[in-house]
Order: C-alpha cells, then sequence, then structure tokens
C-alpha cells in the first residue's frame, strides 16, 4: 500500500494572538484551504510537560500530577488533530476518496528560521487513537517528520554518494567527574552489540569509536576517512539548556537522564 | 554548542564547540546523518537558536535524530536500540525507523525512577527527526545509507534479519558495565602517547579489567593489537628486553595472519631476521599500533614498591621514559597493586599518566560474576546449568555479605579457568582439585610464591617437582583446614545454597572444623547472616523446589533417614551402600550449629562441645533408625551394636526391643515420629506444612495419635514399651505436637480451644519440661492467624486482640520461626487498623479520636513489627499525630504538652520524611503563635494604630477590620468593659450603610450574633473577679444570648449551628446560675436550664446527623420537655409558676420548630407530615396520660375521638 505525504506548511504567524496560519500540501501537489492553529498549551501547561518529561522520575511519587498531565497530553494530540483533519481529508478525497493508505506521512516546515512552528508536539499525533474513524479508515499509520530550510549553500552542494558500506562513528562525549552517570558505552555498546551480532551485518557496517569524545579526536578521524566515509556521525552526551544563550551544554548530573 | 571530552586528561572540565562548527566540520567530510543522543539537543520551546537539530539542518546536514527534552537513560537507551536495529536490521529509511522506535517507547512506558521505583511516562514525543526538505530531490528518497543497505540487501541471504544465539560471534562482552568510568579514563590517559600506569588494592579487579580491555580493544579496533602480559607468570624484566621479545611473540600468536601496514609489516620482515637485536625488537613495537597491557608489575626484592626503591625506581623511571619520549604508536598500560608514594608519583608524573582502580562494589562483583559465567559459557561452548533459582541464589548470596566477594573471586575464576561446569568442580574438591585448578587458584592462594620462595632458600632451580608440592600442599590444606586456610570454609558454604548438596566427604570435616573450635565466630556471624536476612534459602518454595528435583526422595521412612542424615552431624563414614553417593543437604544443618552456638551463648560456661554433645545425643537416635532401616535384620542389629560400641550412648535397648517385638514395621511409625518430633523445634512453618502428609498417613495408621483421642488413653501409651524405652516423653510430646500441627494443618474451627487442649496435653505429658518455645509460637501463631480470619464485629474481638498483641513473642525461637509469628502479629494489627479505618469498627459507643488513641496505646509496645506492617503503623500513627497536632494547635497553648506529645511520637516516627515535615511545620507554627499570643498587648497597639490609621484615611473596610480585632483582643483578655466599647463601635459602623456595600448583610448579623455570644460568655464566666451584682451581671448575659440567638435566627451555616448550640448552652448556664440566687425558683430555673440544655443536645446533632434522626432529637427533645413539665412537682405547689412555664415551653417548642425548619429547609409536605405525626405521637403519649384539657397548648389539639393532633398551621411561627 502506498503512503500518503502530507507537508504542513507554515503561512505565517500572528504574534499577538499566537496563532498560526497553515496549509496542508500534498506531495501531488494539491493545496488545502489554509487554516488557524494555536498551541493547546499555554506557559504553565508546558511547564507541567516538562516536569513531567524530565523531573517526575525524580518525584515519582507525584502519581496524580503525573496522570494529569498525561490525560491533559492526550487532550493537546486530539485538540491537534481535530485542527488538521478538515485540510487533512479534504486533500484526500482530492486524491481518491477510496484508496487506503499504509500510513499518512506529515512533515512539518516552519516558515524561516525563526519560526516556533516546531514547538508543537507534532510527534504525539502518531498515536491513532487521537484520529477519527475517518482518518483511521483511511490509513493505520502516521508518522511525523519536521523539516528545516538550509542555508543556500548547502542544498546545492549536496555530494553524489561513493560508498557502498556504512560506517558509523560514535563520539561518546562523557564526563569523568559524575559520579554515577551514565555509563560510558551504554549506548556504543548496544549499537556495537547490533553490528556485531550478525556476521552479515559485520560485512557492511563499520563502527568507528572517537576515543576518548574529544572534538580533536573527531576532528582527526574525520581526517584520517575519505570524504562522505560516514554515513552516520552518533553523539553521545550531556544536554541541558542554557538559557542565558540558547546553547546547549552537554553536562548534567541526574542519573536518571542522559 | 556542544561539549566534548577535555583535550588535557587531567582536566575535568569538557571543552566547548559551537554547534555550527560541528555541523561544517560533519558537512565538510560528508557526513549526512547524525544522530544526537543527548538532552534537549532538540528543544524546540526556546528560541529556534538553541534547538541544535535545526542547527545542524541549517548547516547542511541532511538529517538529525535528537532529543526534544531531557530523556531518560532508559528510555535512550531502548530509542537507539531500536533506531539502529530498525536502520541495520530491517533496512529502514531514517522516518521509518525513529517512527517505529517512537511506537516502542510508546508500547513500553515503563521507566526507572528515584527510590528503585517504576513509572509510567508517555515519552514517546522527546525523539524527534528533523530534516532538509530538500534532502535529494524529494524528501522521502532513499537516504545514503538506505542506499548502501538497498545495494547490498540483494546480496544478502535471509538469515541477515534472523539472528539465534548460535549465530553470535562475540561473547556478551557488554555485560561487564562496570568498569566504564575507569575505561574513559584509561583513553583519556592514553591520548597523550604516555603510558599509563593502573594501581589498586590487590583484589580490586585489576587483571579482569586488564583482561576486559584486551577484548574491548581488540575487537573494537582501538588498535592493531592488544597484547596482556604479567610480570608474573610471563616472567617479564626492565633489565633487558623481555617486554619487547613477549610482546612480539604475543603478537605474532594471536595474529599470525595479521595484516599490519606495509611499514610495519617491513619491520615485522627485518623482526625474522634480527631477532636477538633489541633494538629491532623496540622499533618494532614502537612503530606498531599496539597497546600493551603488563598486568603484575611486582614489588621488588625488599617488600617494597619498585617506585619507592631506588635501583628499580631507577630501572622503572629509564624504561618508561624511554617509552614515552620516543616517537611511537603503541600505547603501553602497566597494572600494579602497588601504589607509589607521593614522591615517587611526583618524580614519574611527567612520564606516566596515573589512574588508580577502586575495587567493584557488591552489585558490581555480581555482575562481573555473572558476566564471568557467561563467558565460560561462550567459550567452551557448553552451558554450565545455573537455574534461574540458583542464580538468585548467587545473587542474594554474593549481596548477604560483603565477604562473599572472595567467593566469587575463587569460585568463578575456577570455573571459568578450567572451563568446569559447578558439578565437576565440586566433584574435584570433593577428592582434591586437579593441578589445573589449583595452578588457576594459586594467585589466590600465594602457595606458588611461598614454594618458590621455600625453594629459592633451599634449592637452586625451580623445577617441575614444585608444582605435585603445591597439589600436596592444597589437598593437605583443604583436608586439614588449617586456621588461616579459609578457602575450603568457603567453598564448602558457598556450595550450600548454590547446589543444595554438599560433598558427603566435607561434612565430617566440617563438624570437625566446628567441634574443633576453628572458625567458630565466622560461623557464629554467616548464619546469623544468613538467617536473619536470608531466610528463603530455606523457606517453603525451596523446600518444594527441593522436593521436586529429588523425586527419590518420596515419604518412605527412608527418605525420613536420608533427610536426617543429610544433617552431617550424624554421618558415618563407614555407612557402605551410600558411600558413592550425594547426601541431599537439609536445611537442618544450619539450624541445629545455630542451635548449639545459642545454646552455648544462652548458658555460660557450657562449652560448645557440651553443646554439640547434646545436639549428637539427640541425633544419635536417629542414626539407630538408620540401622533399623537396613533390610536384614539382624545384620542392622551388629551394625547398631558395634556402633554402640564405639560411642558409649546405651541407646540399643530400645532398638532391640522394637526388633524383637515382630511388629517392627510397625514400631517404624513411632521411631519416625519421634525423629519427626525430635526435628520438630527446628523446622520452620513451611516445612511443617511439607510434613502435613507425613502426619496426615501417621494418624490414618495410628488411632492413638487422632486429634479425638482421650487424654487418658495417650497417657496409657506411656505405659508401652517402646515408648518407655526409646525416650521416655519423646513419644508423647509427638503426640501432642502431631495434635497441634494436626489442628493447624486443618485449619479446624475451634483452633484455639484445641490449641489450649493440646497444650495442655504438652504440658502434663512433657511433664514439667515446660513447653518448648517453638510450640508455644505456633500456639501464638495458630491464635494469630484465627483472630485475623474472625469475621465477628470490633467489640466481641476487642479483648482478644488486645491479648494477643500483649502476648510476647516467646524467645529462643529460630529466626524464621519468629518472623513468623511477628508476621501474623503484624497481619493482626493491620486487619485492626483497617477495620478501624474502614469503620467497621466504629459504632456509636466510639468515636475515630478515642479509637485512633486505643490504636495508638494498642500499638505503642509492640515490638519489632515487621517492615511492613511497621511502614503502616507508622502511617497510621502519623495521622493521629496530625489529628492531635491539629486538637493542640486550635486548643490553648501548653508548650509543655506539646513538647511531650512531639517527643513520644518521635520515638515512634521519627525518620519518615512526611512526619519530619509535620513535626518542623508543627513547631514554627507553635513557636508563631506562642509569640503571636504572648505580645498581645503590643498588637492590641499596633492595632489601635492601624485603626486610627484607617479612620484618617477614611477606610470603612480596614476600620471595621481593625475594630473587630479589638474587640477580639478584648474578649481574649476578659476585659469586658473595653469588649462593650468595641462592641458599641462595631454597632455603630456596621450601621453605616456605607458598609454594608463591602460587607454582605450576612456576615455583618453573624458577627453582631458572636459578639452577644461572646459578650455575654464574659459575662457568665467571670474572669474579672467582680463579685457585685451578679443577678444584673446574669441577667445582661442572658440578654446578650437572647439577642445572639435572636441574630442568628434565619442565618444558615454550620458556624452558626455551633454558636446556636453555645448560646444554648450558656443559656443553660445561666439558669443554673439563677438557682442558687433564687432558692425558690429554683425549681423552674433548673427546668428552664434542663430545656436549654435538651435544646443544646438536640442543636448539637443538627449539623452532623441525617434529617431523620434530626426529627427524631427533636421530638425526643419535645417528648421530655413535656414529660418535665407533666412530671413537675412545682405543678401543684406552684400554680404560678406553672403558667408561666407553660408558655415558655410553648414558646421553646415553637423556637425549636422554626430552628428545624431553617436548618432542613425546605420542608417538603411529606417530611413536614412525617415531622407532624412524629411530635404528634410522642405528644399524645404524654399528654393522652394527663388530664391536659385545660391546659392550653396551643399547638395540640384533641379531637373528638379523643386523640391530640397537632394544630399548628406552620405560617403561624413564621
Amino acid at each position: 500500500m502506498a503512503n500518503f505525504t502530507v507537508t504542513c506548511v507554515e503561512e505565517n504567524y500572528d504574534t499577538v494572538r499566537r496563532e498560526w496560519r497553515l496549509h496542508l500540501k500534498s506531495d501531488e501537489g494539491a493545496v488545502s484551504s489554509s487554516f488557524l492553529l494555536t498551541s493547546p498549551y499555554d506557559t504553565n501547561d508546558e511547564a507541567e510537560l516538562t516536569w513531567y518529561l524530565e523531573q517526575y522520575a525524580d518525584d515519582p511519587f507525584a502519581t496524580a500530577r503525573a496522570s494529569q498531565i498525561s490525560s491533559r497530553l492526550q487532550d493537546y494530540g486530539q485538540a491537534l488533530a481535530l485542527i488538521l483533519e478538515p485540510a487533512l481529508i479534504n486533500l484526500m478525497t482530492k486524491s481518491g476518496s477510496d484508496r487506503v493508505y499504509n500510513k499518512i506521512r506529515i512533515g512539518v516546515l516552519g516558515n524561516g528560521p525563526q519560526s516556533r512552528l516546531q514547538s508543537i508536539h507534532w510527534e504525539i499525533l502518531e498515536q491513532m487513537s487521537l484520529w477519527r474513524p475517518t482518518i483511521q479508515d483511511y490509513a493505520s499509520q502516521v508518522s511525523i517528520v519536521r523539516f528545516v530550510a538550509q542555508d543556500g549553500t548547502g542544498v546545492a552542494l549536496r555530494p553524489e554518494i561513493t560508498t557502498r558500506s556504512i560506517n558509523v562513528l560514535i563520539v561518546s562525549a562523557r564526563p569523568v567527574d559524575i559520579e554515577n552517570d551514565v555509563p560510558y558505552r551504554l549506548v556504543s555498546r548496544k549499537i556495537w552489540s547490533i553490528v556485531r551480532s550478525s556476521e552479515d551485518l559485520t560485512s557492511w557496517i563499520n563502527i568507528y569509536f572517537a576515543r576518548p569524545g574529544r572534538f580533536s579526536e573527531l576532528e582527526k578521524i574525520l581526517e584520517l576517512k575519505k570524504k562522505h566515509f560516514f554515513s552516520i556521525v552518533h553523539f553521545d552526551g550531556h544536554g541541558i539548556v542554557r538559557r542565558k544563550d540558547q546553547t546547549l551544554v552537554f553536562r548534567t548530573d541526574s542519573r536518571y537522564k542522559v | 554548542v556542544l561539549y566534548f571530552a577535555s583535550e588535557d586528561a587531567h582536566s575535568q572540565k569538557s571543552k566547548a564547540k559551537s554547534a555550527s562548527a560541528i555541523a561544517d566540520l560533519l558537512y565538510k567530510w560528508g557526513v549526512e546523518n547524525v544522530v544526537l543522543n543527548a538532552c534537549n539537543s532538540a528543544n524546540a520551546l526556546q528560541p529556534p537558536t538553541s534547538n541544535l537539530a535545526q542547527t545542524f539542518i541549517q548547516h547542511g546536514i541532511s538529517r538529525v535524530v535528537a532529543m526534544s527534552y531531557a530523556v531518560k537513560t532508559d528510555t535512550a537507551a531502548m530509542f537507539v536500540e531500536s533506531l539502529y536495529h530498525d536502520l541495520f536490521r530491517s533496512h529502514a529509511s531514517f522516518e521509518e525507523a525513529v517512527s517505529k522506535s517512537r511506537g516502542i517507547l510508546k508500547a513500553q512506558t515503563s521507566r526507572k525512577a528515584a527510590y528503585g521505583v517504576d513509572i509510567d511516562v508517555k515519552d514517546f514525543i522527546v525523539p524527534v527527526l528533523y530534516q532538509c526538505p530538500a534532502t535529494p530531490p524529494s524528501w522521502n528518497n532513499t537516504s545514503p545509507l538506505e542506499f548502501a543497505a538497498g545495494a547490498l540487501s540483494h546480496s544478502r541471504s535471509s538469515r541477515a534479519t534472523h539472528i539465534n544465539a548460535e549465530e553470535l560471534e562475540d561473547p556478551p562482552v557488554e555485560e561487564s558495565t562496570c568498569r566504564d568510568m575507569d575505561l574513559l579514563s584509561l583513553e583519556l590517559l592514553l591520548a597523550t602517547s604516555r603510558p599509563v600506569l593502573v594501581t589498586g588494592a590487590g583484589g580490586c579487579g585489576k587483571t579482569t579489567f586488564a583482561r576486559h580491555l584486551q577484548e574491548w580493544w581488540e575487537r573494537t579496533d582501538y588498535a592493531e593489537g592488544v597484547v596482556y602480559l604479567s610480570f608474573v607468570s610471563d616472567q617479564l624484566r626492565f633489565d633487558n628486553n623481555s617486554i619487547y621479545e613477549k610482546a612480539v611473540l604475543a603478537v605474532r600468536r594471536a595474529k599470525r595472519d595479521l595484516e599490519v601496514s606495509q611499514s610495519s609489516q617491513t619491520i615485522g620482515n627485518s623482526f625474522h631476521e634480527f631477532q636477538e637485536s633489541a633494538d629491532t625488537l623496540r622499533n618494532y613495537i614502537h612503530r606498531s599500533r599496539l597497546v600493551l597491557l603488563l598486568d603484575d608489575l611486582p614489588a621488588s626484592e625488599d617488600g617494597g614498591s619498585p617506585f619507592n626503591s631506588c635501583s628499580e625506581r631507577e630501572r622503572l623511571l629509564n624504561f618508561l621514559s624511554k617509552f614515552g619520549k620516543e616517537d611511537n604508536q603503541c600505547k603501553l598500560v602497566l597494572f600494579s597493586r602497588i601504589t607509589p608514594d607521593i614522591q615517587s608519583l611526583n618524580a614519574i608524573e611527567n612520564e606516566v599518566g596515573h589512574h588508580a582502580m577502586v575495587a567493584p562494589s557488591i552489585e558490581e562483583a555480581d555482575q562481573i560474576g555473572m558476566y564471568y559465567l557467561k563467558r565460560a559459557e561462550a567459550k567452551s561452548g557448553k552451558s554450565y546449568y545455573i537455574s534461574a533459582a540458583a542464580a538468585k541464589d548467587l545473587h542474594d548470596f554474593v549481596h548477604f555479605h560483603e565477604k562473599n566477594v572472595f567467593f566469587l573471586k575463587v569460585f568463578i575464576p575456577v570455573l571459568v579457568r578450567t572451563g568446569q561446569s559447578p558439578g565437576d568442580l565440586l566433584k574435584h574438591i570433593q577428592y582434591g582439585l586437579p593441578r589445573y585448578c589449583i595452578e588457576a587458584l594459586d594467585p589466590y592462594l600465594g602457595w606458588q610464591s611461598k614454594i618458590e620462595s621455600s625453594l629459592s632458600e633451599n634449592q637452586p632451580s625451580p623445577g617441575p617437582s614444585a608444582i605435585p608440592d603445591i597439589l600436596a600442599s592444597f589437598n593437605q590444606g583443604l583436608y586439614d583446614y588449617g586456621m588461616d586456610n579459609p578457602l575450603a570454609y568457603w567453598i564448602l558454604l558457598s556450595f550450600a545454597p548454590f547446589q543444595r548438596r554438599i560433598p558427603q566427604d566435607l561434612r565430617p570435616w566440617l563438624f570437625r572444623l566446628i567441634s574443633n573450635g576453628i572458625l567458630q565466630d565466622e560461623f557464629t556471624d554467616l548464619f546469623y547472616e544468613i538467617h536473619s536476612q536470608s531466610v528463603r534459602f530455606f523457606d517453603h518454595q525451596a523446600w518444594i523446589d527441593f522436593a521436586d528435583q529429588n523425586p527419590q526422595f518420596d515419604l518412605t521412612l527412608g527418605s525420613v533417614t536420608d533427610f536426617l542424615l543429610s544433617t552431617g552431624l550424624i554421618f558415618q563414614e563407614r555407612a557402605p551402600e551410600r558411600s558413592s553417593s550425594y547426601w541431599i543437604i537439609n536445611p537442618l544443618l544450619p539450624y541445629i550449629l545455630r542451635y548449639t552456638i545459642l545454646t552455648r551463648e544462652e548458658n555460660d560456661g557450657e562449652t560448645i562441645m557440651e553443646g554439640l554433645t547434646k545436639a549428637f545425643w539427640e541425633f544419635m537416635d536417629a542414626r539407630a533408625m538408620i540401622i533399623l532401616e537396613d533390610a536384614d535384620e539382624t545384620q542392622a542389629q551388629l551394625k547398631l551394636a558395634s556402633m554402640l560400641e564405639q560411642d558409649g550412648y546405651n541407646v540399643g535397648n530400645a532398638v532391640e526391643i522394637s526388633l524383637n517385638d515382630g511388629r517392627f514395621a510397625e514400631r517404624r511409625i513411632f521411631l519416625y515420629t519421634a525423629l519427626v518430633c525430635l526435628a520438630l523445634p527446628r523446622l520452620t512453618i513451611s516445612q511443617l506444612l511439607y510434613w502435613e502428609k507425613v502426619l496426615d498417613s501417621i494418624l490414618e495408621r495410628y488411632e492413638f495419635l487422632e486429634y479425638e483421642v482421650p487424654e487418658e488413653e495417650l497417657l496409657e501409651y506411656r505405659g508401652e514399651p517402646v515408648v518407655k524405652a526409646i525416650l521416655d516423653n519423646v513419644i508423647l510430646l509427638a503426640c501432642a505436637r502431631g495434635s497441634i500441627l494436626h489442628g493447624y494443618l486443618h485449619k479446624n474451627e475451634d483452633v484455639a480451644a484445641n490449641t489450649e487442649r493440646s497444650l495442655r496435653l504438652v504440658q502434663s505429658i512433657a511433664g514439667g519440661q515446660g513447653i518448648l518455645p517453638s510450640v508455644e509460637a505456633g500456639v501464638l501463631m495458630l491464635r494469630l492467624q484465627k483472630c485475623i480470619t474472625d469475621n465477628r464485629s470490633w467489640p466481641e474481638r476487642r479483648a482478644e486482640v488486645r491479648e494477643l498483641l500483649e502476648t510476647p513473642v516467646p524467645d529462643g525461637l529460630p529466626p524464621d520461626r519468629g518472623i513468623m509469628v511477628r508476621s501474623a502479629r503484624g497481619g493482626l494489627i493491620m486487619k485492626t487498623m483497617t477495620d478501624i479505618r474502614n469503620g467497621n469498627v466504629a459504632d456509636s459507643a466510639f468515636d475515630m479520636t478515642a479509637l485512633s488513641t486505643e490504636l495508638e496505646e494498642t500499638f505503642s509496645d509492640v515490638p519489632r513489627l515487621a517492615v511492613a506492617s511497621n511502614i503502616l503503623a507508622s502511617s497510621y500513627r502519623l495521622g493521629s499525630f496530625g489529628k492531635s497536632i491539629s486538637n493542640f494547635l486550635s486548643g490553648p497553648v501548653d508548650d509543655g504538652a506539646f513538647s511531650t506529645m512531639v517527643n513520644e511520637a518521635h520515638r515512634t516516627l521519627g525518620g519518615m520524611p512526611s512526619f519530619n515535615a509535620m513535626t518542623s511545620w508543627a513547631r514554627n507554627f507553635s513557636a508563631e503563635r506562642r509569640e503571636f499570643t504572648s505580645s498581645s498587648e503590643s498588637r492590641r497597639q499596633e492595632f489601635h494604630l492601624k485603626l486610627v490609621q484607617a479612620r484618617s484615611q477614611n477606610n470603612l473596610h480596614q476600620e471595621y477590620y481593625y475594630l473587630k480585632q479589638l474587640f477580639n483582643i478584648a474578649i481574649d483578655d476578659s476585659d469586658f468593659q473595653s469588649a462593650l466599647d468595641r462592641h458599641d463601635e462595631l454597632l455603630e459602623s456596621e450601621a453605616n450603610p456605607d458598609l454594608g456595600s463591602i460587607v454582605p448583610e450576612e456576615m455583618i448579623i453573624e458577627e453582631m450574633s458572636s459578639r452577644c455570644l461572646n459578650l455575654g460568655t464574659i459575662l457568665l464566666i467571670d474572669k474579672s473577679g467582680v463579685l457585685t451584682d451578679v443577678e444584673h451581671r446574669l441577667d445582661s448575659a442572658d440578654n446578650y444570648f437572647a439577642q445572639a440567638a435572636d441574630l442568628m435566627t434565619g442565618l444558615k451555616s454550620k458556624k452558626i449551628g455551633e454558636d446556636i448550640y453555645n448560646v444554648a448552652f450558656s443559656r443553660s448556664g445561666v439558669c443554673f446560675a439563677r438557682c442558687g440566687i433564687h432558692p425558690c425558683e429554683a425549681d423552674l430555673y433548673q427546668a428552664q436550664a434542663i430545656v436549654h440544655i435538651l435544646r443544646a443536645a438536640s442543636i448539637e446533632y443538627m449539623p452532623e446527623v441525617s434529617y431523620t434522626t434530626e426529627i427524631t432529637s427533636h421530638g425526643k427533645a419535645i417528648k421530655m420537655l413535656l414529660s418535665l413539665w407533666v412530671q413537675s412537682p412545682q405543678q401543684e405547689i406552684l400554680e404560678n409558676l406553672v403558667a408561666q412555664f407553660v408558655e415558655w415551653t410553648k414558646s421553646q417548642v415553637r423556637s425549636f420548630l422554626r430552628q428545624l425548619q431553617e436548618y432542613a429547609p425546605p420542608i417538603g409536605d411529606e417530611q413536614s407530615t412525617d415531622l407532624w405525626a412524629f411530635i404528634s405521637d410522642e405528644a399524645q403519649q404524654v399528654l393522652l396520660a394527663l388530664d391536659a384539657d385545660k391546659l392550653d397548648l396551643g399547638f395540640f389539639r384533641k379531637d373528638e375521638e379523643g386523640s391530640w393532633n397537632v394544630a399548628v398551621d406552620l405560617a403561624d411561627l413564621e
């Protein structure tokens, strides 16, 4: 069965009303009429969700609070699905109302680098139970991808594929000064084991490690290999949001978080 | 920015690189896909610049998988595993793989959280995929990865997606995770290309770690080769090229077909040519990308550290500095158990990186142990059967005592190095270990070095003859159980829980070990540890498992013999037909040993040998049984005779009699029962359960053992020769115990009565020996159990519950038995508390406060509850404490009482976080309140100031508020005059229509009424001490009360309900006070007082009770009122008062009715009919009995048939 692919495109954002004007565009070129979207969450809800995802594990007895947030999240998803449904059904009918799809693929594309459209928790829509039966009749799955437009240079210079095997570079940047930190190889060993579990995979997938996980090591190993040698670079580290300069710092001290 | 590991190995700070710098670098080298497994790497709630994933895409990366929030470790691990699995094995696109992996998170929402709790979190929304919309040419086209996968997929067979265990190429290296931090440190240190010295205490796991490093680095291509060499076993020296020689040989050996780079190949070839050249060897090593792991860096001859002795240090430093300074690709790691002193460390710090290892924690040791077992399996290709239960045992075993790391260090390595199964090893230990086992064990025993040192003293060179010496030494040591050889002891004990079997040859050693007083302390400690913490080895399930695994263990006499034999204490080396098999180890063994030790401790002066003799005595009888079991009776008799001769114990008569009796088969059962009973005091309840069938069979066959058998008949059996001969009381004791057990097992309805009877029997039969603790405990447990399932109501059960909880748990029980009883107690306590909580217990006679107090008292002295019930009890206590706190805080200030209460609560609740929080809150509150009350004068002044201020600002609301506060202060101080002044001022203020617009009228009236009540109260209570004009005072008080009552009429709130009650009650007080002043009218006032009390009583119920009850109480009040009036002797004597009283009564009744209407509005027709009917009925009873015609009651009229009926129109009452 085919997939039904649409992109949810941001037209503009009303900063006063905090409202996006969006439309859906199918990969066949059909465009839905535009519709409005406001986040179903206010700042407080977002703070609650952050608590739920990040701090609940440190405070596991607050189950009442957690289950409230969890059910609010469900409402959020329903509200979001409800907004998207008319445009989606519209496009699907246009492409043939009797067709049934394997999957609905929704891409989300903000308007420009400063767009805040990605702050919506789109992935919640992957829960089929949120959608009404009409959509569920059309397809059995929904998947979400977030799009970001590249700077001018990037797209044009996209290189050809030169390698026929997959090389994965793992950079584990775990601090040595934090006790009870996530084990250094917790993730890298998993990847390594997947590949090593089968002779067949080892024949065409190679795992490389930047050891220790230093920038110079990364530079060195990239330089050592040819261009396009690495298909995937996996960074395994810590991160917290530093509000002052809105950048990421790869360190934290909770043992329950990466 | 992204943070990388620091470039400086000694700095712990991470190095930041901006996201765009990394993105540019990756783009430059053509990386298309990035996975950012880091918290908040795609945080979209902050400005877009902080979204790393977005930045990466903007800089030309095609796909980025990242985390939109902080992500839990287990979520990340699950996600990443699924992601790569889908990408590599299922050849999914990134989009599919990410979506599928999110699906996994969605389906498995359970995550690990603090305090070992599992929580459910829908965190599947955290991992997100960012993509460039123009990933060539359309966003859903095949990715480079997919391209490669696709290109290769056709060449792959279908088995690519299906992996089974046999295909596993590598043993599960990933199991050993606890050295991750050490690994990281080492990699950081090695990044500087200097040699690294790893130090750690002997036995902390350096060698294990080195072996692990070798495996991991080799397989993940950290170097072209990783060579492990030991200074001891490979005989390395610093002063020649032995290190290089050995290393080169090792590389050759391990990688014969190693394809080294071209340059090294050349050197490799040259190595062949110039093997003797030290420089060539060194060059070869230096130019190869090798890692040399040099283990066991030795101590110098004088026993000091090589770093701390001058010449050694010179040599070592020389070697290291050469190694470090020369431009080489090879990395070197040295392992040593000796930590260099600070001076040496300073001297070498420029040459050598240093990393200190610490011993693994118990958990980690456990992990390592399991890892080695698995690895051993993988290596040898066979499976060492370690059942789940055994693995759990092993796990527990490792946990229960720190010393057992030693067990891991000995047992597991032997398994691994010798490739044996635990069973094989066991056999070897039984018959003496073979050479290779001993060699494997030597690092832990140090025999080789001992022998070597002795050899070096006496003999010129260590020859092969050293090895048999080691063998002899080990086996001798094992047999001798020397004081300095705990190894055998540990192995021996380690097997007990691990295998549940013990080699029979070890048993006499064990016995000797204890009887010779060797390792007594260890045994004592160990058994306490086992039995207080790890009862599960011998719990019910273990017992059932044991029986399942041993089908031959059926219910025969032989099995009982086996059972008793397997205690080890009755083992006879010459028992011929069993010498080749294992005896089954049974749970009694430790009990017997402990029993012995306990006996020793309890009876000062009694030696362990005396205790053992005592225990042995009992089991000598068991040995008599063994002989009896022999098929050839004559042979058995002979054997017995010879044994008796040896032992000097004269128990043979009994056996002889039984043999000659001709009823041998039947007599067996007596002996059998006797043996079971001998074991009874040491059996756990679950083991008793196991014997249920056994006992049943006894009971079936022998009526005299029946429960119902009359006592006399039972006592008759004392005369039985066999009984007499064996052990005077044992058989009868057995009968009694059998009865108890029987009663217990069959859940006899009347357990208590029967157990009492059984107890009586035991006492009479055992004759003055007292009841054994276990029997007493059994009875107590039965009763507790009974009481828990008892469905009678609380008042009926209460006395029994109390009694049971006051009965102490008998001393001297086996620990698990004690735990059983205490748990049953805990159960009863919990049941009782639950009853109380559920309200099953509450009846009108108890209120909850009283019950919780009772509960508190009942359980305050229950010692050492089982943990679970203790927690529950604490929570109830906490609740009750909370209640006391709240009572206390709303009551008068009494610091003494408060601190007593808190201290008391601390005793039982201390340490609970919620309790601590509550206490600290209460303490603060109390302190504040104390300050608050102690400074009423300053408060008065403050309020006064604020009042003046409010007035000057013309702030009516504030003025009203502060006036109220001042009034309250005056009331608190019982200052009537000030209060009255404030009251007047307040009235004035309340009359102001402007206030009405701010404060609701109802609230004003409520305030007024409550003020009147307060004014009346201080007048009545008369705290001023002024005695003048009492009558006036009372009148004014009553006036205020009446005013308050009037004002309250029409108001509805719970507070008003309470106030009305207070008013009614206070007015009764006024009436009583008047009695004293007007003796002649005392009756009237008394009557009035009673009416007020009645009224108060009826009101008191109002807010709480149901509507019907309300009517009832009113009806009852009226009834009593009427009776009082009718029966009053003053009716005749004080004619003039009667009229007054009747009037007053009428008004009271009206007031009641009005009140009733107010409280239960609206009274529907049906309800009012009920009400009137009820009042009518009640009143009629009284009125009909009297000649009430001449009374003008107003609301009751007599109808034509002579019945009294209510004749009040509700409207009249309005």
